[in-house]
């Protein structure tokens, strides 16, 4: 007993080890000194190639993002990916520490905390709570750190928010909102919602309500909480007792689409009558629209959104002015404008960095 | 020889069986803030130090209930969901019924002593086992926490922000206070008064506090009652640094209070257990997470990593039981 005892201690030290060696942060400065054979520079710059590394201003970036789910990690994968190409081709480095808040508030105030306590240089926050992000942003302001909110907004209040880089949800639901008042506009809507209090729900609906046609009409809307199976449980049991209410579903993000899908092709609904658009643009609903699975869908891409972010972050770290709001793009897609597509792949966060122009303030 | 006698009287008075898993877990502590110290300067920084404790105070308070519970041979999984409750009837009083500062608190802890009483009513009079009892009274106050709350976040409005972000001498947070405040009060209800005696009693051997005449169900209902009054003044703490109540909020706490408590010192199995250990418990699982972020661990090894170090740390504060037992099997 003693020694199964001993064994069981041993394998947990052993498995600790590993885990702490296999998750040791990436070092930037020692990956260049590979690049030598293909050097066509004057030999002096060979020899310094960890030199300048070292002379360059290191910013420290704290990166909060809400959960694991794939529009999160998608931003925050293209933000690393972003965080590469600064270290090899500016004349400045950065090092994000990229935390996840698990959709708490309380996790999301922590991590700011811990942020500010530890001189980090700038805090990126994807708010699950916009009175959070407000929250952080007095913290951060109290401690002369700049604070950026991404993808979502921080609630009115005395914290000032250096930038909020995000689409303009107003204008993406009223997208949402036109599309259907052009083409089905004697359509009735249910809606399958994202997480309330976050500051994006609400905003989708503005736009949604106020761009609907005459004839439309919002019939009953539920959270789902960016959740496929939330969605799918919501759904179904819309469905349950299903007398023709709606014969459209607003389905907030491609998560939900995927929910609403399953419940509707189990339910043998889908298309007859009930249509879905959504919003996102990913592979999954992009290809759904394609397949004429859903009607349309709002495009936009997180990755994107993360070159335009880390632009906007390294433009104030290195002393320059931004706006405070910082709007990047959507638009629609259906059957006929594929072109329209904005793609969350990961490369696009490098290409926005490179491309996006701070406006001059 | 008497000298030596003598010294080894007075030695184990200070490091004897209850209290040897509180050294050892010192001893981790102190070593891990050694070695996160030559890791970073920032770690052991005023600021750092008064955060992680400032983050731990919450799942502390919470915790020394759970703890108490516990120890009476108890599991309590409902301190997160009624935290969610009486979050919410704390932010409809401030921000819609525009009660004083001083009428929310004492209700938020009202909702929590009532549920308190209530599980310790239902865990004791039905006989079901407590784990059962808790888990299935869990998600009747998650439906409560959605009702009262319409399933809507409430905020504040920039109202009662004192509560849990003021400081003491412009250093030390208010909460750490509150948790200091009530770890000193429950450690000397727990090792002077006749009541702490008791639940070490029902805990470790119900059959004989029975016999010695213990009111088994009243010291438990007591027990149930004091975990939910700790989690309903904690709600108030929560919902003024974030400025709202959400009804979701609270559900990692049963699991992370368990295992601080469980980190301490404290049996599952209920008897043994002690203050110092449960909050030697807490601070060690809020420096783990702020070591892990402190070296950049990605998030996803984090999970991992706690985990494992929860069961390290576990075995290692639980040496001395582990020998006992090894040595009968």
């Amino acid at each position: 007993m003693k020694t199964y005892k001993s064994i069981i201690l041993l394998a947990m030290t052993v498995l600790l080890i590993f885990v702490l060696a296999a998750c040791q942060p990436a070092a930037p400065a020692e990956e260049p000194a590979a690049e030598e054979p293909a050097a066509e520079e004057p030999a002096a710059e060979e020899p310094a190639e960890e030199e300048p590394m070292e002379e360059k201003p290191v910013y420290k970036i704290g990166y909060i993002q809400t959960s694991p789910d794939a529009y999160y990690q998608m931003q925050a994968d293209a933000a690393a990916m972003v965080e590469d190409y600064i270290n090899e081709n500016e004349d400045f480095g950065v090092e994000m520490t990229f935390v996840i808040s698990e959709g708490q508030p309380e996790k999301e105030l922590a991590h700011i905390e811990d942020f500010i306590a530890q001189d980090f240089d700038a805090i990126i926050d994807f708010t699950i709570a916009a009175e959070t992000a407000q929250r952080g942003a007095q913290l951060a302001n109290e401690a002369g750190i700049p604070f950026f909110v991404v993808g979502s907004t921080a609630a009115d209040g005395p914290g000032k928010v250096t930038s909020t880089v995000k689409g303009d949800f107003v204008v993406m639901g009223g997208m949402i909102g036109d599309y259907i008042a052009q083409n089905y506009p004697d359509s009735k809507v249910a809606i399958v919602e994202g997480t309330l209090g976050q500051g994006i729900v609400e905003l989708f609906e503005e736009g949604f309500e106020a761009n609907l046609g005459p004839n439309n009409e919002i019939v009953q809307k539920a959270p789902a909480d960016w959740n496929a199976e939330k969605a799918q449980n919501v759904m179904s049991d819309w469905l349950t007792n299903y007398d023709g209410e709606f014969d459209m579903v607003y389905a907030m993000n491609a998560d939900i689409y995927l929910g609403v899908l399953r419940a509707l092709e189990d339910a043998g609904l889908l298309n007859d009558p009930i249509k879905i658009i959504t919003h996102n643009g990913r592979p999954e609903d992009f290809e759904g629209v394609m397949d004429g699975k859903a009607i349309a869908t709002n495009s936009n891409s997180p990755t994107y959104e993360s070159g335009v972010l880390l632009k906007v972050v390294t433009t104030v770290l290195n002393g320059g002015t931004v706006p405070v709001l910082v709007i990047t793009p959507s638009t629609m897609v259906d059957v006929d404008t594929p072109e329209n597509l904005l793609g969350w792949e990961l490369e696009k966060g490098i290409k926005a960095y490179q491309e996006y122009q701070v406006p001059a303030e | 020889m008497s000298e030596e006698n003598n010294r080894n009287d007075r030695m184990s008075r200070w490091v004897n069986k209850s209290n040897r898993s509180v050294y050892y877990l010192l001893g981790i502590l102190v070593i891990a803030a050694i070695i996160m110290t030559f890791l970073d300067p920032n770690f052991l920084t005023q600021r750092n130090l008064f955060n992680v404790l400032n983050q731990q105070s919450t799942l502390g308070i919470v915790t020394m209930g759970v703890a108490m519970a516990m120890i009476a041979g108890c599991i309590d999984l409902t301190v997160g969901n009624v935290l969610a409750c009486a979050a919410g009837v704390a932010a409809i009083a401030t921000a819609k019924w525009g009660l004083s500062d001083g009428l929310v608190i004492l209700l938020a802890c009202l909702v929590g002593l009532l549920a308190g009483i209530f599980n310790g009513i239902i865990v004791t009079k039905t006989r079901i086992d407590s784990f059962i009892a808790t888990l299935g009274l869990m998600t009747v106050y998650q439906g409560l926490a959605l009702i009262i709350s319409d399933g809507n976040n409430i905020y504040l409005q920039g109202r009662f922000g004192w509560f849990g972000t003021g400081k003491v001498a412009g250093i030390v947070p208010y909460p750490v206070v509150y948790f200091l405040i009530i770890t000193i009060i429950v450690y000397f209800v727990m090792r002077f008064a006749k009541y702490g005696r008791k639940l070490y009693a029902i805990g470790g051997n119900p059959e004989a506090a029975f016999l010695a005449g213990i009111n088994i169900d009243l010291n438990k209902i007591f027990a149930y009652s004091v975990s939910g009054l700790l989690a309903g003044f904690t709600s108030l703490i929560v919902i003024s640094r974030i400025g709202q109540s959400q009804p979701a909020m609270g559900v990692s706490y049963p699991l992370e209070s368990i295992a601080a408590a469980v980190i301490g010192g404290v049996a599952l199995g209920g008897g043994r257990g002690t203050i110092p250990g449960v909050f030697l418990g807490v601070i060690l699982l809020g420096l783990i997470r702020n070591s892990l972020n402190i070296m950049r661990v990605p998030s996803f090894y984090q999970y991992v990593m706690l985990g494992s170090i929860i069961i390290i740390a576990v075995t290692l504060s639980n040496i001395g039981a582990l020998r006992k037992s090894g040595s009968s099997s």
